[in-house]
């Protein structure tokens, strides 16, 4: 058996030519990925759960394809699916036929999904190999994945601070190397944070671009499925596979998805020289206020490399933007308190019978016991704003102004093609940085959570280093357009294919086979105190 | 806007069915009225004649075909199930006299 570690170092277009070309074999290459999960992921804690035996069937099985394509001829295995023998990490709320999704939390501990996701399936017909769940904020609440129940995940950049979150372990895993592409959902920025955060790509879709039929519900107006990968053109094929109609999700639209992978050229003065003509606009509100310096120092670069390799740069209001926030967490919770109403202790998750007790007094026990802090905030706020008296004054209240947020976006598009703008505000941040105080967290997701409000898509793509960590740009786009976004990202990458940091491997991997590195028990100790 | 007494923040999570503690409820109390804070920008917004919004994309009407799709069987819809008795999940009691 080899375990080549340089085979993670590719991007997943280049994993699936060189199992094409028998460089290497889909076993060889999940071996790989095998190898650095088990040697590495004890201080990075990405994964809460890894099927080694059932990925290397998997694997086995995408070779066994690839050799009768190869003897059917060139055809046939021009005709192999795209992600056949490419590991793709799954968020622990992706739900897999046979084993355990917990959304980050102690009431699904222990649960064994009867079912696959709409996802999972068409991973499974791709080709893919499924290696495991990934770490998250629990029920997908947070921006820092210390939310989690299983303990947080560190940030490969700097092992002393966030991935980001909620797909903290997603992006983490792709940072990493322990996997090529993985799957997170975004409902105010859980994709798009903390891909910024971790110096990868991460593409929000348009809400009803991916079935959500087998994924735990965090909030139902706003959640949305979308990738991660190391560049635009791995994120742009992930989506591909995964995007479209599916019945068992009512909101999945019956939009006709583009062929993103073939749409996005190789060349790299072809990419640049696609900018030249569009119409960018800068949305002055999202230099928010506690938005580090040197973000906005990268930020304003990338805007000006784009300008200068011909886009056109238009200043745009958003005027509505400082409203997000509020709204946001109005709706959000309130949605949440809905749909995490399910989890009674009765059908399925964590159950809880006290001898001599009514069946409320169970309820009480089993839900206060089993939801985390910022779960159970999260359900008084929404029970608070949707509770009699207050359904007015807040639900309503908010729902209006959502109305404004998303008029702001509609203007916008009349003159622009894209909006250009950063994804947060700040850089990873230190574990426990904002624990103790709930709305600096929800700050973190101030330039991503309108996005949601509106239903647009949204890519983050990496643009440069502050203090040594990346910083993303975010461009988000009219309904659908996921297309123009994936292009404009790898334009940008054309235009700063030369820049040092794109060759920088994230620092913080050198020092995890250093065992005076903290493990991820101790740091799961200290979040703790420190909430 | 209104703010929250610890009595009001005791009725929540009751009618959450979140069985908290003294502790977490003190806790509660504090950061929910520093949100609640937050909250009170958007009364700033003249919203009387601005429609809500629910949803974002325009669906309506989804409907298919009335038949018959394969579903779990009996034993993977129970396979997670707490409590069970035969094809059936053991629910508690809801009517049952407490005292018998």
């Amino acid at each position: 058996m080899t375990a080549d570690r340089r085979l993670t170092r590719l991007h997943a277009r280049q994993m699936a030519a060189g199992l094409r070309a028998t460089e290497f074999s889909a076993r060889e290459l999940l071996d790989a990925h095998l190898e650095l999960i088990t040697s590495q992921d004890g201080p990075l804690h990405a994964w809460v759960f890894v099927d080694e035996g059932g990925a290397r069937a998997q694997a086995d099985e995408a070779d066994d394809r690839m050799a009768s394509s190869r003897r059917a001829g060139a055809e046939a295995l021009g005709q192999l699916p795209a992600l056949l023998g490419i590991p793709v990490a799954l968020k622990d709320l992706v739900l897999t036929a046979g084993q355990p999704s917990t959304a980050g939390s102690r009431i699904l501990d222990g649960y064994l999904s009867p079912y696959d996701a709409h996802i999972s399936q068409r991973l499974r017909a791709a080709g893919a190999v499924l290696p495991g769940k990934t770490n998250m904020d629990e029920f997908a609440m947070g921006s820092s994945t210390e939310h989690s129940a299983w303990g947080p995940t560190a940030n490969p950049w700097d092992l002393e601070r966030v991935p980001g979150g909620s797909s903290g372990g997603s992006a983490t895993a792709v940072a990493a190397f322990h996997a090529p592409l993985a799957i997170g959902t975004d409902t105010g920025g859980s994709i798009r944070q903390p891909a910024a955060l971790t110096g990868t790509v991460g593409l929000k879709p348009t809400y009803g671009r991916v079935s959500r039929y087998g994924i735990v519900a965090f909030a139902s107006s706003l959640d949305q499925i979308g990738p991660f990968g190391r560049d635009v053109r791995d994120a742009a094929m992930l989506l591909g596979v995964v995007a479209g109609r599916d019945e068992r999700d009512s909101t999945s639209a019956a939009i006709p998805v583009p062929d993103y992978s073939a749409s996005l050229t190789d060349s790299d003065d072809q990419a640049a020289a696609s900018l030249r003509g569009i119409r960018l606009g800068l949305p002055r509100q999202y230099f928010v206020a506690g938005m580090e310096a040197g973000v906005e120092s990268r930020i304003r670069e990338a805007v000006a490399a784009l300008a200068a390799a011909g886009a056109e740069i238009v200043d745009v209001d958003l005027p509505h933007t400082d409203y997000g926030l509020a709204t946001y967490y109005i709706i959000a919770p309130a949605e949440a308190s809905a749909n995490l109403a399910r989890y009674d202790g009765v059908r399925y998750g964590r159950s809880v019978r006290l001898p001599g007790a009514d069946y409320i007094a169970d309820y009480l026990e089993m839900r206060g016991s089993g939801f985390g802090a910022e779960v159970k905030r999260r359900i008084m706020l929404g029970t608070y704003a949707l509770s009699a008296g207050y359904y007015d004054a807040y639900y309503l209240k908010a729902q209006k102004v959502r109305t404004l947020i998303k008029a702001d976006f509609d203007q916008a598009f009349e003159k622009i093609d894209a909006l250009v703008a950063p994804t947060s505000p700040t850089v990873a941040f230190r574990f426990g940085a904002r624990l103790a105080d709930p709305v600096a967290m929800y700050l973190s997701d101030a330039c991503t959570l309108p996005v949601n409000m509106a239903g647009l898509p949204g890519l983050s793509v990496p643009c440069g280093l502050s203090d040594g960590l990346p910083v993303g740009l975010q461009f988000i786009g009219r309904p659908w357009d996921e297309l123009r976004l994936f292009q404009l990202g790898r334009a940008y990458e054309a235009i700063t294919a030369d820049a040092d940091w794109r060759t920088l491997e994230p620092p913080g991997l050198a020092k995890l086979d250093d065992p005076a590195t903290p493990s991820a028990a101790d740091r799961a100790a200290a979040v703790r105190a420190a909430a | 806007m209104a703010t929250l007494s610890r009595k009001d923040v005791e009725h929540v999570a009751y009618l959450a069915r979140l069985g908290l503690t003294e502790e977490e409820l003190a806790r509660l109390e504090g950061q929910l009225n520093h949100i609640l804070d937050q909250y009170a920008i958007l009364a700033e917004l003249d919203t009387e004649h601005i429609p809500p919004t629910a949803q974002t994309i325009e669906v309506e009407n989804i409907l298919r075909e009335d038949v018959v799709l394969p579903g779990l069987s009996a034993e993977e819809a129970l396979a997670n199930a707490p409590d069970r008795a035969g094809d059936h999940i053991v629910v508690p009691p809801i009517l049952a006299d407490q005292g018998s």
